[in-house]
């Protein structure tokens, strides 16, 4: 195991029982590596973390024998602390950010009134389950009630209103930040009357953090997974190389509804049934998404192609992981849709449709998604890697 | 006539006394105003909003219970011992195994040395067969933990 990840790894050992467990640390990476490179680099060097050659320490892991702490069984209690904190608010504003509570921007303080405030905003118990949370299913989950979602809103600065979508997300133990060193990014995609309702901002600026319930809802995500979940931790939960700005609230899209000219995303989706109007929140991961001007498909001229240009980005993504992804303004929806393609599903065949004589980039129509937001003020839109994962209602949540 | 008088003309000079002039009165407001800022007085309320203790609810999920696992038995030595070395199926772990089962086999010659490749869907995927044949065969292992 390459020494970066010595802290998570003692972590994970703990979670599952084994808090002594003989690991043997290198330096790393390894892939791109030549064999010659790996015998001199690791299996003749040293652990970066002790400084002692690596083969003597893996033989003394077999050898020398088990410590007491190393025989132990039975049940380590971990407790989540006191119920409650009670200072001054300058106190308890660096208390959450040096535990670690934060996303390390102030947060509204949870107290005793803020929280019952924002429980009026579901019929639902404080105590009653919602989630759990295993970190890409890396660690033992963590568990958390609807009054933890609850908190995490009041910290996020959410109203109300918005905590029946909070804790639908909630409901399905998917974390806003994934472990991975990747660097992860995760969305919601939203799909009904709730939109207008609690102010969801899918016009100019959709995609970013430029309406009060997008913002506060994507940190809500975050913060529900920071202390509900156990995510987000640097080194231990979170172990991003070069992370990922779109993790600062995550991508929170509605979609707009009323000026695409395809059916909304939630109505699309194969065996679900659920109708227009119907308020559905649907969970993405992957890279994220980039400007379509970025890739080297762009021109800007009188005559422009839509279609073919999200189709020629389409082909440069791969396939593997995440699939690709496209949020398109009604604009370049409206274009795709007087070329011929009037359906997404229509659109998505074609877009598989590989020249003659190739093999398709993508074997699985589910492995594409069309998403429509934004303003009608140009024909931007944007493309990358976002996979669809689930999709939950938010009216039970009310 | 020359008005220089230090190397600068007389327009300068004056011009320099002037904005001089002006900053010094400017410095001389703006102290004024700091002046007066750092003695103005807090009002009381703020600064009792300030010292007021208030009462946060815990934000934290409930953590999962561990129930410890005792480590296996140690060895008294490798020699004449049969070890596995598992890939999980991470990109570059099965050169780095590789060398590894080298350096074993140069140390310790009578060791049995068997390389496996776990199988199933993802590095965390378990693997029954491989697990059920060390249970049997293996006296230890050394897994890489690629992911």
């Amino acid at each position: 195991m390459i020494s970066d990840f010595a802290t998570q790894e003692a972590e994970v050992a703990t979670s599952h029982g084994m808090p002594g467990l003989r690991i043997q640390f290198f330096r790393g990476p390894v892939w791109g590596k030549t064999r010659d490179q790996l015998r001199r680099m690791i299996v003749e060097g040293n652990d970066p973390i002790t400084n002692r050659p690596v083969m003597q320490e893996l033989v003394e892991k077999f050898t020398t024998p088990l410590t007491d702490a190393e025989k132990r069984t039975g049940e380590l209690k971990q407790s989540e602390g006191p119920a409650t904190f009670t200072d001054t608010p300058d106190n308890l504003q660096q208390m959450f950010l040096e535990k670690r509570w934060t996303d390390f921007l102030p947060v509204v303080l949870p107290t005793e009134q803020r929280v019952e405030d924002m429980l009026k905003g579901t019929s639902h118990l404080p105590e009653e389950p919602l989630g759990k949370m295993t970190n890409s299913g890396v660690f033992k989950p963590w568990s958390y009630p609807v009054r933890t979602a609850a908190i995490a809103a009041v910290m996020a600065g959410c109203k109300p209103e918005y905590l029946p979508l909070v804790l639908a997300v909630g409901s399905t133990g998917m974390e806003g930040v994934s472990v991975s060193d990747n660097g992860f990014v995760s969305a919601l995609v939203i799909n009904g009357d709730i939109r207008d309702e609690i102010g969801l901002n899918y016009g100019i600026g959709a995609m970013g953090p430029f309406a009060h319930a997008n913002t506060t809802i994507g940190r809500a995500w975050n913060l529900l997974s920071i202390n509900g979940g156990n995510c987000e931790k640097v080194g231990t939960t979170y172990m991003g190389t070069v992370g990922n700005p779109m993790n600062a609230i995550n991508i929170v899209i509605a979609e707009n509804e009323d000026e695409s000219p395809f059916e909304p995303f939630s109505v699309r989706l194969p065996g679900k049934g659920y109708k227009r109007g119907q308020n559905i929140v649907n969970l993405f991961s992957g890279w994220g998404v980039l400007s379509a001007r970025n890739w080297k498909y762009d021109v800007w001229q009188e005559d422009m192609n839509f279609p073919q240009i999200i189709k020629d980005i389409f082909n440069d993504q791969s396939p593997s992981l995440f699939g690709a992804c496209a949020v398109l303004s009604p604009p370049i929806a409206n274009f795709v849709k007087d070329a011929g393609y009037d359906t997404v599903e229509k659109f998505t065949q074609w877009l598989m449709t590989p020249p003659a004589g190739q093999e398709p980039h993508f074997q699985n129509p589910n492995q594409l998604h069309i998403i429509v937001t934004g303003g009608t003020n140009n024909d931007y839109f944007s493309i990358g890697g976002l996979a669809y994962f689930r999709s939950v209602e938010i009216d039970p949540w009310r | 006539m020359n008005d220089r008088k230090n190397g600068h003309s007389r327009r300068e000079f004056v011009q320099g006394v002037a904005s001089g002039a002006v900053g010094i009165a400017a410095a001389g407001l703006c102290s004024n105003l700091v002046a007066a800022e750092t003695t103005k007085p807090v009002p009381a309320g703020i600064k009792k909003a300030s010292a007021e203790k208030i009462t946060v609810l815990n934000p934290l999920g409930v953590p999962p219970a561990v129930n410890l696992i005792p480590q296996a038995r140690r060895l008294d030595t490798l020699e004449g011992k049969t070890l596995y070395f598992v890939n999980d199926g991470y990109l570059g772990s099965d050169n780095l195994l590789y060398e590894f089962m080298d350096a074993f086999k140069a140390k310790f010659p009578t060791t049995n040395l068997v390389y496996r490749k776990k199988s199933g869907m993802g590095f965390a995927a378990q693997d029954p067969a491989l697990w059920e044949e060390m249970h049997q065969k293996a006296d230890a292992m050394i897994i890489g933990l690629g992911h």
